[in-house]
């Protein structure tokens, strides 16, 4: 079995995803999930986006993602490869 | 006990409940720095002799604990043509944590349910996928 690793990066960037879909910031999603709101995303997706969001949460100690210059990023992939 | 030892018990699971993975790349994976003691399963899972429209949305986070795996969250959804027909979920913040929804009378209704395995949560789904899918015909 292939092993693939995620991490708080990888995770953000499905949030974004998510963002791009449902055209919601995830603090807006978030606030009214939390808070039992009907929304017009389907349940599993709602689950998915929450979840993502938690993990991101207790893997930054609740710092959330910070967003690096593209060239520092390009340098660690580069480096990784 | 780590989680790729529960990934290849689902991936074996999976085969055994006539369904596949979809895509390129594997649902299963875990999380940088936890020693593989965490992980995720996130994708689609599609069922054999139906066509790609209809799957089920799997979620699962897992947790290694002594010799075992917990999963302190999933959600296992059936889709079909588009649509959510049903799924279970767990989670701490819901009320209760282990609920279903069920979407045949009311979109998104919860109920209360008892913790279910991946493969009950499969056979479900196929109840309903042979009731309501259509199959892949041959020529």
């Amino acid at each position: 079995m292939q092993k693939l690793y995620y991490n708080a990066e990888s995770l953000d960037r499905g949030l974004r995803e998510f963002e791009r879909e449902y055209g919601m910031s995830t603090e807006d999603f978030y606030a009214r999930y939390t808070a039992g709101e009907k929304l017009p995303i389907p349940r599993f997706d709602q689950h998915s986006w929450a979840a993502f969001r938690d993990a991101i949460d207790r893997l930054t100690d609740g710092a959330g993602v910070q967003p690096r210059p593209v060239v520092e990023r390009v340098g660690q992939a580069l480096i990784c490869a | 006990m780590d989680v790729w030892e529960y990934f290849q018990t689902r991936e074996r699971e999976i085969e055994e409940c006539s369904l596949h993975v979809t895509g390129s790349i594997p649902p299963f994976a875990a999380e940088e720095g936890s020693d593989d003691q965490r992980g995720m399963v996130y994708g689609r899972i599609l069922f054999n002799g139906y066509p790609s429209t209809v799957y089920l949305s799997m979620y699962e986070e897992v947790v290694v604990r002594g010799s075992g795996i917990t999963r302190p969250r999933y959600a296992y959804f059936l889709i079909i043509d588009g649509q959510e027909i049903g799924g279970y979920e767990r989670h701490a913040s819901h009320d209760p944590p282990v609920h279903r929804h069920c979407s045949g009378r009311k979109r998104h209704e919860g109920a209360p349910s008892r913790v279910i395995s991946f493969k009950d949560a499969a056979k479900e789904a196929w109840e309903y996928v042979a009731q309501f899918a259509q199959p892949i015909t041959g020529k």
